[in-house]
């Protein structure tokens, strides 16, 4: 297994009219799950494909392990065929014409295995995957599930650098996702592999990755752990695109007098003493509060919470809790308590612990904590 | 009623057309079967009194050489030319080169290239590199104005091969030359039996390169046909076993592989994606 490097890597289609990646640099570590997280549009594939070899960037730089895979500037290009990688597919991409078994060995046979070896080899990963059974059946005749352990399969038994995975559950049910996402954190933890995996699906990043690219437009909006993205979020995109239900946005204006600052919004007064900012960071009249609705209850944690009224509009149970959609008079707000509550009435009281309130500035930026003022 | 009729009225068209379609193999194939004197004395679409296979032997006498020739320039011009416009087909379809758009045009414009436009030149340099009346020759003339017709086919038939199958065989460290072997060829039979067809029914058909870049020792049996005409103008029966004999052949590979022709040409060639 290697370390990936990729170094302001650029790349444009239609000869640099339309540029895809924008300036992208992020390193993953040995061993590590890194996931490529971003709408669709925002150039994960493309940065996925550039590792791979299949694009040439037009800047930048790109090493697996120790080895310059691709550099405009040395003006190094190793074929993907050269670079020791595996790679697995939305569409699994088996070869049609061929069984499971013949699925499995190709990439051996092109690499001069003995025949011994590459029975063994596809015998353990056959056996890791549970498709031992499956050896002399062809890709026409196996369902999504299978399909998509086959091709995981492929990637397992040649040993490469590193994994590249590119919305690999993507074609599967719900349930099955679950399932392959497990097995696929599994085996990962247990080879050591580096992956890189492409997603749209910030659950999947959030529970798979040791840590997280997150694009839009082509460059990279925040990485780091998912935890860390999940709690201190470098802006609004970040803020809204990772969790869910997304948090909640409200606009609230700026009062500056002699005992501090204070920010007004319907729902609520609170000061920046409270949130935990300093308010030398504030610039313009406004900013924007967010609220994941996971940190919305409906009893008061303590007296120093937040109380305001809602008027319930649906209540989405989901057996060990449930979503609430209200309106705070005419914003919306969705929150995530435990249980399944029950209102009598449709006008309740819902609290918020000021420390977990995210402040944004008008430009989209967070305002850090600094946590000196608690 | 109305119905009825109208089908009456096709179906009549459609068996006087094919009467008069058929007429003339009908009448070769009854010539072929006459002896010399029944020939000049009978009408040419009676049945023989006394069938005889005298004039196929002659034909097959005369035919010989020339169709010894039909069978390697065939079978050269089509295995060159399918073989070749495969790998440029191939290419063209699922590898993202540079200029393979203009490639493409150029192909496109050597179909629509005639015959008798490029003769000449063509002549003139098969006459350089000292290959007139060979069988080599023409081979190589066959194969060279084929590619283009064989590229385009086979780049329509891979086409459907799903571009992501490359990527995966590229990334698995398969080479795009083991991928052909292993992957493509085998999953697209139709389309190659469909090409081979194609390529070996108008290579044994052709007679204006046999009759340009061929000589006494490399004619096709289509020009040698010909011949028959101007020497022996009266062995009518002769003439048209030799016809028949020539187009045997073509006919046994249709009876033989026409479904396939049909299904390849009706698209879908890639089996099991």
């Amino acid at each position: 297994m290697a370390k990936v490097m990729v170094d302001h890597v650029t790349v444009s289609y239609n000869r640099g009219r339309t540029i895809a990646v924008n300036d992208v640099s992020f390193r993953v570590d040995d061993g590590s799950f890194c996931v490529l997280l971003g709408p669709s549009g925002c150039g994960k594939t493309t940065i996925l494909y550039t590792i791979a070899g299949l694009i040439r960037p037009e800047k930048g730089e790109i090493r697996i392990g120790e080895q310059v895979v691709t550099s405009t500037q040395q003006g190094v290009f190793v074929r993907p065929q050269d670079r020791n990688i595996a790679m697995v597919f939305q569409e699994y991409a088996l070869y049609p014409n061929l069984t499971v078994r013949d699925n499995l060995a190709f990439p051996l046979e092109c690499r001069r295995l003995n025949k011994k070896e590459i029975e063994a080899k596809v015998h353990e990963v056959a056996e890791m995957l549970g498709i031992q059974d499956l050896l002399d059946r062809r890709p026409a005749q196996l369902s999504g599930g299978q399909r998509q352990r086959v091709a995981l399969g492929r990637a397992l038994v040649r040993n490469p650098s590193v994994f590249l995975l590119d919305e690999p559950l993507g074609n599967l049910d719900a349930q099955l996702r679950i399932q392959v996402r497990y097995e696929l954190r599994r085996i990962q933890r247990q080879l050591g592999a580096t992956m890189i995996y492409v997603t749209h699906d910030q659950i999947e990043a959030m529970t798979l990755a040791d840590q997280i690219v997150l694009l839009r437009n082509g460059a990279v909006e925040q990485l780091g752990a998912p935890q860390q993205l999940y709690e201190e979020p470098r802006n609004l995109f970040v803020a809204t695109f990772i969790g869910s239900p997304p948090m909640n946005l409200l606009e609230a204006r700026i009062l500056r007098n002699e005992a501090g600052v204070l920010f007004e919004c319907p729902a609520f007064s609170v000061s920046a003493a409270e949130l935990g900012i300093s308010s030398a960071l504030l610039t313009g009249e406004t900013v924007i509060l967010g609220i994941r609705p996971s940190d919305i209850t409906c009893q008061p944690s303590s007296p120093s919470d937040l109380g305001f009224e809602a008027q319930v509009d649906l209540v989405e149970p989901m057996g060990d809790s449930s979503v609430i959609h209200a309106f705070v008079q005419d914003k919306k707000i969705t929150a995530k308590c435990e249980g399944v509550p029950c209102f009598l009435e449709t006008r309740i009281k819902l609290y918020i612990s000021p420390k977990k309130i995210h402040v944004f500035l008008s430009t989209g930026e967070r305002v850090p904590k600094a946590l000196v003022n608690y | 009623m109305k119905k009825l009729a109208r089908k009456l009225v096709l179906y009549a068209l459609l068996l006087v057309v094919t009467i008069v379609y058929l007429l003339p193999l009908w009448g070769a194939l009854t010539t072929s079967l006459k002896s010399e004197q029944e020939v000049d004395l009978t009408s040419p679409l009676s049945w023989p009194k006394q069938p005889t296979f005298l004039a196929y032997a002659q034909a097959l006498h005369y035919l010989r050489q020339s169709l010894f020739n039909s069978f390697f320039i065939t079978l050269g011009g089509t295995l060159g030319s399918v073989g070749l416009g495969a790998i440029c087909g191939y290419a063209l379809a699922l590898f993202d080169l540079r200029g393979s758009n203009l490639l493409f045009i150029l192909l496109a414009a050597g179909i629509f290239l005639p015959y008798q436009a490029i003769l000449i030149p063509l002549f003139q340099t098969i006459r350089y590199l000292k290959l007139y009346d060979t069988v080599v020759g023409i081979v190589l003339a066959h194969t060279a104005y084929g590619i283009p017709m064989c590229s385009i086919m086979f780049k329509t038939f891979y086409s459907e091969v799903p571009r992501v199958l490359v990527k995966q065989a590229l990334t698995d460290g398969i080479g795009p030359w083991k991928f052909y072997w292993k992957v493509v060829l085998p999953s697209t039979k139709l389309a190659t039996v469909t090409v081979l067809i194609f390529q070996f029914t108008s290579i044994w058909n052709e007679l204006l390169f046999g009759l340009v870049l061929g000589g006494p020792r490399s004619m096709p049996a289509t020009v040698a046909l010909n011949n028959l005409v101007g020497t022996l103008a009266a062995q009518w029966n002769m003439q048209m076993a030799g016809s028949i004999i020539l187009a045997l052949p073509v006919l046994f590979i249709y009876v033989l592989l026409g479904r396939y022709l049909v299904r390849g040409y009706m698209a879908g060639a890639v089996t099991a994606v």
